[in-house]
């Protein structure tokens, strides 16, 4: 099993938006796909992941629905919302702005 | 559009408050439970399972007060918890609180009795009442700022320790300044009451009916909210920078300390007793002004003064003596060949200084008075 990475500052928001845009999930489904599309190089703390949906969700970034899992049990569902969409599209493309420059100072 | 938005947000979360703690307590432990089962699906024993799962969750009565934060107004929160903790600490000290509360209600309550007399019965002695109104305020708010001040001192200790636990001195201030707050709230609220019954004092001993506003006048009820939230803040700061250069060492060091001492102590009780006095004087002074004035009503002038109309007029400096009975001459012919004037009048007064000003010089007063029939209107009286 490889070294598990904790996540880089500031990239949580842009990493969850990025989960929902496939499907509305619930917060422990979140941390497995997180560590499903990462390979299991991820780590999501359960710390800083409730309190930023619950921020998301105050900011109407994504709405939370409950419903029940395929296990029959009752579970809280996060799904992207139209503003959600757009602030992946903007977060997207700070991110693709910040390692260009990271990486043409570093290889300078 | 999405402040508004996050505003309507907010404050639904706010409404639904116990539902929504509920639902995140579900969410959390539906968190843990699924993660100890796929630690049990991988071998581990249920029990360990468990604790692993626990362990890397982390604190969850912190992370439920982060979320909790992020849902709705940070300040909103704390000052919940402000309140809540500033009500128990009053209650624990109920001698302080009750004390506190009617000195409040006894300042407030006797400006509010005297404000509710009718404006125009006090036009002639509003200054002088004013007056005294604004020095019972003032000792009202001096004595709780100096009580407060006291309880202080006394509790410094439980500040020193808060501060050395990691409480920061604004949060400090700001307990003190919602404890004050709630004492001037509450002080406010018992001073509407006084005041009711102050007005009834006014009314019933001294027969003042209908000299008063019937009901709560919007002005004082406005006044009080004005008054309570000025001396909350005036009386909440004086001691919070007190204790803001606390020294944290010495102070814990002591064991016990008692800083309000005797002459305090003694002080405090003189301003206690002044206030009382002049809280009483206050509301017999303006009892006993308005039933002079009304004396003064009853008094018989000698003469039917019914369909009497009056005005006083004034020469401005430089005009002469002459000048000032050629046109007092002219004004009462004038008057006279108005219809329905039946007779009309002047008198000289005498010099002295005019009100609200002296850039007079030896005014004359003259005082015309006509009589009209019967379902004509008074013709607008006129005055130089």
């Amino acid at each position: 099993m490889g070294q598990k990475s904790e996540l880089i500052q500031g990239t949580l928001d842009m990493l969850v938006l990025r989960v929902l845009a496939r499907e509305s999930v619930h917060g422990w489904g979140i941390t497995q796909r997180l560590e499903q599309l990462s390979a299991s190089a991820l780590k999501l703390d359960e710390g800083s992941l409730y309190p930023a949906l619950y921020r998301m969700e105050n900011k109407g970034w994504i709405d939370a629905e409950w419903r029940m899992t395929d296990k029959g049990r009752r579970a809280k569902f996060y799904a992207l919302t139209r503003a959600g969409r757009r602030q992946l599209e903007i977060e997207k493309e700070d991110w693709s702005r910040m390692t260009a420059i990271i990486a043409r100072v570093m290889e300078s | 559009m999405s402040l508004v938005w996050t505003f309507f947000r907010k404050l639904r979360f706010l409404r639904r408050r116990r539902q929504l703690e509920a639902e995140m307590a579900e969410e959390m432990s539906f968190h843990l439970e699924a993660r100890t089962e796929e630690a049990i699906q991988d071998g581990a024993p249920p029990e360990e399972a468990r604790r692993a799962a626990e362990r890397r969750f982390g604190n969850v009565g912190l992370l439920q007060e982060r979320c909790r934060d992020r849902r709705v107004w940070p300040w909103f929160e704390e000052l919940r918890r402000d309140l809540r903790f500033g009500i128990r600490s009053l209650a624990r000290s109920p001698g302080f609180s009750a004390t506190a509360i009617l000195i409040l209600a006894l300042g407030i309550g006797s400006t509010i009795a005297v404000f509710s007399v009718e404006r125009e019965y006090l036009a002639s002695v509003l200054d002088i009442l004013m007056t005294v109104v604004g020095v019972v305020l003032i000792v009202g708010c001096a004595n709780v700022a100096s009580q407060l001040l006291a309880r202080t001192a006394t509790r410094q200790r439980e500040f020193a320790q808060r501060l050395a636990l990691g409480a920061g001195r604004g949060r400090l201030v700001r307990q003190l300044l919602v404890e004050s707050l709630v004492i001037a709230a509450l002080g406010g609220l018992a001073a509407l009451l006084f005041g009711e019954w102050g007005k009834h004092v006014l009314t019933d001993y001294l027969r003042l009916g209908g000299m008063l506003n019937e009901g709560l006048d919007i002005r004082i009820a406005l006044f009080d909210i004005v008054v309570v939230v000025a001396s909350a803040s005036l009386v909440g700061l004086m001691p919070a920078l007190r204790f803001s250069r606390l020294n944290l060492i010495s102070t814990l060091k002591v064991q016990t300390t008692s800083i309000a001492g005797g002459s305090r102590r003694g002080l405090n009780r003189a301003l206690v007793a002044a206030q009382i006095a002049l809280s009483v004087c206050l509301l017999a002074g303006a009892g006993l002004f308005i039933r002079t004035l009304e004396r003064l009503e009853e008094v018989d002038p000698g003469f039917d003064p019914r369909n009497l109309v009056t005005a006083k007029m004034a020469f401005k400096t430089g005009v002469g003596i002459a000048q000032r009975a050629a046109e007092s001459r002219d004004l009462l012919a004038a008057l006279k060949t108005l219809p329905g004037v039946r007779n009309a009048t002047f008198s000289w007064g005498g010099g002295g200084q005019l009100l609200g000003g002296g850039s007079f010089e030896n005014p004359q007063f003259g005082a015309v008075g006509y009589v009209r029939r019967k379902g004509e209107p008074v013709p607008a009286a006129s005055a130089t």
